[in-house]
């Protein structure tokens, strides 16, 4: 297919434009990787662009070091492979069971999800709930409130609805019981939209850090999220806060090496995940 | 299904491992929340003294922001003791939420009562102790005053020996300045330091307390007056003006924050800047600019060649116990115990010899790295009751973490000459009238307005909504009080 | 899938023939359904708290009825109106401004058909999605604080800095800077889909029509992608009361709280931050019954214009 002088010029601009749209999302992300690892002289000087100027390590050493950084990643991993895996198999009951229309009641548990998808109590009034069940600085409180979600229910509920009715009534009247469909023939051809689902439950799961600043005071069980706040917004206003150490170390590379240390793990998974994303979110292009 | 079956297993587990944690053991431990750090507590000195010298194990959690204390008080969660900003203790007072601990002090508490000497009377309501009043960590010291690049003001003739004194030759350096550096800003100013619009250096020359970061409430002839009613005000308010119609001062003044004004000036894009001694990044300056050097400006003489400032002072912070401790007692021994003179000094300086030594002239002097590596952020264990005698000498050993920041808080110490005093109202309660703040806001905002460029007009309506609307409550409490506490 | 067809028998047989035919469905139900109860229901037990003056001295049974007051403070402080106007204000320009943006981006990308090049914009545009708002906010500020690198370049050309996140009209813009910036490549992915779903004997009869490419896009693909669009639309618009939390709270700061405050973060940090409990409730009931209100609405308008439901 030929195609005229205008229309390569068209096109020829829309690679132009994809390509800086790429990098404006790349480059701020880079530039905050160079001041990191550059020095406090090189970065207050504005010479740190995209790659560090006068390379040192002085800023992650810091976050290594005097940091609970560890504890905190350690933490964060155990609550989102936790709640990632039991909100996996929540979703997956709860979804396949509304998937079927001769549920009665069908109508009233797919409004109960609706109404607490749009309707909260509130901030407070939870955590006055999850003060009863004593929960408060415990792991389960980062974890249990999360587990069910309404709207990847839905999403992977109109996935099972999309297999073939034919499979499933032919291994139903072969006396198959449901738990048995389910494992066996619905399981293994929805693989793409768990992989989503998996994907969306534990990144929520790994950035979520309002519940943490206000449900955990007690360090050792702090995520890397809530720490990630505390080092960029919190430490600031607190007048008491004069830790000795970070000599030759400015605030901003500590920030950096504070946001570039959170976003690495997820740096680390995201050319796993990627595969996933076009064949498993279209199951979730919002159809209900 | 099996996979299944056990996840619900787990689920139903955790919830009752959950409930199940409540009573477990039978050891006294305390919880003691304190202000929130990013550090990793045992790894501090700090931490291990507390366990073996507090005589109960202490549990340290940390409070993420007023928000969080609130939560927690709300639900009636047990914490043994709680540190508190001054802001936190007004809300935690206005809740009811702290016990009176003045019997428990009488009767635990003999280090305590030794350590604390002044400061009781800005915990005391109604002849009640609600907290430990903890000293400011740089009492008397002098918290906002301009600092120069001194290296810049060399070279336009202005050397250390001669920096102003007067009002004319502070103008006349501002000019000199402005025409030396025309793309500098002469004097970098922000809206958050305290109090608001007043720079200490020039209101000293119109005898007007300020830089000590507190109200501007001033003694006058025995009479605590609030800065509307001060003399001086209109005549300091026209200077200030004066500068601004030239263009010797900042702009940005009534829109940025103190963190702004500093980037500006280590940023090499203002000459001068108001503010503490505290968070530089001198040392990066050093780095960026050849002959760097800088110099705290000399407080103005007023008509007499006497001068003025408000030094930082009274109560740092507050140590309160709430009212849902459950061991309240042991709580008020172990604070005792931990601020007993020597473990005090083990907590705070850490262990002579190893993290510290005498220098020549006696002083503590910081043994490095030891100091930075172990005593990291040791003053958060004891923060909220340190010691009004001696912990600000230990917190000077902290200082010496940057020579240059040092060096600045000792100039603008020196500075005060004999004219620092301390506000009046720093060790006062609260005064119980509500709309307090809000009306010192409106003054605040009239004066920085017209140093900015606005109507005089403002500040003489600012000056009716005060006396109007509960002002005169707020001066007769704090002379009442004053009258009744401070003579 | 359809229940046997069996002879009339009594109501409680035939139930329990149904349940031995389906109980695993029901079974299937309760782990969820318990967590629903526990964590989302069970709390609005505690909604009481809004309808009393809450002392946490006297506890929530303990504490004074006090009925409506607390909910007639929300229409007489001044300050909440400026908080719902704000919620408002900042949700719409978001809306406004982040549901088209995608659809464009998609329309680019899809001219896109050398596939290293696709593939590497694609991973490249993607990744802000998955960064928490603090990481966001960290970049953002680096760029736009004072020192930052767009500063330097306006300082550069005009020898001033602007303040972008101290002054209330620069902070939204940050705002809707950085709500494109996280989500837009990621939006695209919708929109792809639909373009994929075009078909291709489409642009091959516009083509032998003689069509440009822009006249495709205009004629074809921009038209297709419209009730997509629409359905995002109102799918955002259902979040026009309780959006922006997360955002707004790693965002602000005291010099902006004026105009930046929206209804989560005022409760959080003037409710529960100032110790008045029992409004932060009830500012948060109101708040969760006008956004249900614009979620029955948002789908109401769904249903009209696309035949499908938001859920």
């Amino acid at each position: 297919m030929k195609l005229s002088r205008g229309e390569k010029v068209w096109v020829a601009c829309m690679y132009v434009l994809a390509i800086a749209c790429g990098l404006i999302c790349l480059l701020p992300v880079l530039n905050l990787f160079a001041k990191s690892l550059s020095s406090a002289k090189a970065v207050a000087s504005n010479r740190v662009h995209f790659w560090p100027v006068e390379f040192n390590t002085l800023g992650w050493q810091y976050i290594w070091v005097y940091t609970s950084y560890l504890r905190c990643l350690g933490n964060s991993l155990i609550n989102t492979v936790a709640g990632t895996s039991i909100s996996l198999g929540i979703t997956i009951l709860t979804a396949y069971s509304l998937a079927h229309p001769e549920l009665k009641g069908r109508k009233f548990f797919i409004y109960l999800y609706v109404f607490s998808m749009v309707f909260t109590a509130g901030t407070l009034p939870v955590y006055f709930q999850i003060n009863s069940y004593n929960l408060i600085n415990s792991r389960w409180s980062l974890i249990l409130p999360h587990l069910v979600s309404p709207y990847y229910t839905f999403v992977l509920k109109s996935g099972f609805e999309s297999v073939p009715d034919s499979l499933e009534e032919a291994a139903r009247i072969d006396g198959a019981s449901y738990t048995r469909t389910l494992t066996s023939i619905i399981l293994p051809v929805s693989k793409a939209s768990i992989a989503t689902i998996v994907i969306f439950t534990a990144v929520a799961y790994w950035n979520r850090y309002f519940d943490a600043l206000l449900y955990i005071t007690n360090q050792p069980l702090k995520p890397l999220s809530l720490l990630l706040y505390e080092v960029i917004k919190l430490s600031k206003m607190e007048e008491t806060n004069d830790e000795i150490y970070g000599q030759g170390l400015s605030q901003t590379i500590k920030d950096a090496s504070m946001v570039i240390m959170t976003i690495l793990p997820i740096l680390a998974i995201y050319p796993f995940m990627q595969r996933y994303f076009v064949k498993g979110v279209m199951v979730g292009s919002v159809k209900g | 299904m099996k996979k299944l079956v056990s996840l619900l297993l787990i689920l139903c587990l955790a919830l009752g491992l959950g409930l199940a944690n409540a009573n477990a053991d039978e050891e006294i431990r305390l919880k003691f929340l304190i202000s929130t750090s990013t550090a990793d507590f045992e790894k501090d000195h700090g931490w291990s003294v507390v366990q073996e010298k507090a005589g109960f194990p202490i549990d340290f959690e940390i409070i993420n922001g007023t928000e969080q204390l609130m939560s927690i008080i709300s639900t009636r969660q047990p914490y043994d003791y709680v540190y508190l900003s001054g802001a936190n203790f007004k809300l935690m007072m206005e809740n009811d939420a702290l016990l009176e601990i003045g019997d428990l002090i009488d009767e635990y508490g003999p280090n305590i009562k030794e350590a604390i000497t002044t400061l009781w009377p800005a915990v005391t309501v109604d002849g009640e102790i609600y907290a430990i009043p903890s000293t400011a960590a740089q009492p008397d010291s002098l918290r906002n005053s301009i600092t120069a690049r001194q290296d810049l003001l060399n070279k336009i003739g202005w050397t250390a020996d001669k920096l102003p004194k007067t009002l004319d030759e502070f103008t006349q350096l501002l000019r000199d300045i402005k025409a030396a550096y025309p793309d500098m800003v002469p004097l970098a100013l922000a809206n958050d330091t305290k109090p608001v619009a007043l720079i200490s250096n020039v209101a000293s020359a119109f005898g007007i307390n300020a830089g000590g970061n507190q109200g501007a409430y001033q003694l006058i002839d025995g009479t605590i007056t609030y800065i509307i009613d001060h003399p001086n005000l209109k005549p300091y308010l026209e200077y200030m003006r004066g500068l601004y119609d030239e263009g010797l001062l900042d702009y940005d003044w009534a829109a940025q924050k103190l963190a702004d004004a500093r980037n500006k000036w280590i940023g090499g894009q203002a000459v001068m800047v108001y503010n503490s001694w505290n968070g530089f990044a001198i040392d990066t300056m050093y780095e960026l600019y050849e002959d760097m050097d800088f110099s705290v400006l000399p407080l103005l003489e007023d008509e007499n060649g006497k001068v003025h400032a408000q030094t930082y002072s009274g109560v740092g912070a507050y140590g309160g116990i709430p009212y849902t401790s459950e061991h309240p007692a042991e709580a008020i021994q172990a604070i005792n115990n931990l601020m007993e003179w020597d473990t005090h000094r083990l907590i705070g300086l850490g262990v002579e010899g190893v993290h510290w030594e005498y220098d020549e002239n006696g002083n503590f002097k910081a043994i490095q790295p030891a100091f930075s590596e172990e005593k990291n952020i040791s003053n958060v264990f004891i923060a909220g009751f340190y010691r009004e005698d001696i912990y600000p000498t230990y917190w000077e050993v902290r200082l010496q973490k940057n020579v240059y920041m040092q060096r600045c808080f000792y100039d603008q110490k020196a500075s005060l000459l004999d004219g620092g005093e301390r506000s009046p109202i720093a060790i006062a309660p609260s005064t119980g009238v509500e709309n307090q703040s809000a009306l010192e806001k409106r003054v605040d905002d009239a004066l920085l307005a017209y140093v900015n460029g606005g109507e005089m007009a403002k500040v003489d309506e600012a000056y009716e909504y005060w006396h109007k609307n509960g002002g005169e409550d707020v001066i007769e409490f704090y002379n009442t009080w004053y009258a009744e506490n401070m003579k | 899938m359809s229940v046997i067809n069996k002879p009339r028998r009594s109501v409680s047989k035939r139930l329990w023939v149904y349940l031995k035919g389906h109980w695993e469905l029901y079974m299937f139900l309760i782990p969820g359904l318990l967590i629903l109860a526990f964590f989302k229901f069970a709390p609005m037990s505690k909604i009481v708290i809004a309808f009393k003056n809450f002392k946490p001295r006297r506890g929530i049974s303990g504490s004074k009825w006090v009925g409506w007051a607390n909910f007639q403070r929300i229409f007489q402080e001044p300050e909440v109106w400026q908080v719902i106007r704000n919620t408002l204000e900042i949700n719409l320009l978001q809306i406004v401004v982040c549901v088209p943006l995608p659809m464009f981006m998609a329309i680019m990308m899809n001219e896109i058909t050398i596939m290293p090049i696709k593939k590497s914009v694609q991973t490249m545009v993607y990744v802000p999605h998955f960064f928490t708002w603090v990481v966001i906010y960290s970049i953002f500020f680096n760029m736009f604080g004072g020192m930052g690198s767009v500063n330097m370049l306006i300082k550069q050309f005009t020898g001033n800095t602007i303040q972008f996140f101290t002054k209330a009209g620069w902070f939204r813009l940050m705002l809707i800077l950085s709500s494109i910036w996280k989500g837009t490549g990621w939006s695209t992915i919708v929109y792809l889909s639909a373009i994929s779903a075009i078909g291709s004997e489409t642009y091959e009869a516009a083509i032998i029509d003689g069509a440009s490419k822009r006249q495709q896009v205009h004629y074809i693909t921009i038209p297709s992608l419209i009730p997509t669009m629409v359905l995002m639309l109102t799918v955002r618009m259902g979040s026009v009361i309780s959006g922006g939390f997360d955002q707004v709270l790693a965002f602000y700061n005291p010099s902006v709280y004026d105009s930046a405050d929206i209804l989560g973060t005022f409760i959080y940090r003037q409710g529960i931050g100032q110790a008045d409990f029992s409004f932060a409730t009830a500012v948060g009931l109101f708040e969760s019954v006008v956004g249900l209100m614009f979620v029955l609405l948002s789908n109401f308008f769904s249903k009209r214009l696309t035949g499908r439901n938001v859920w």
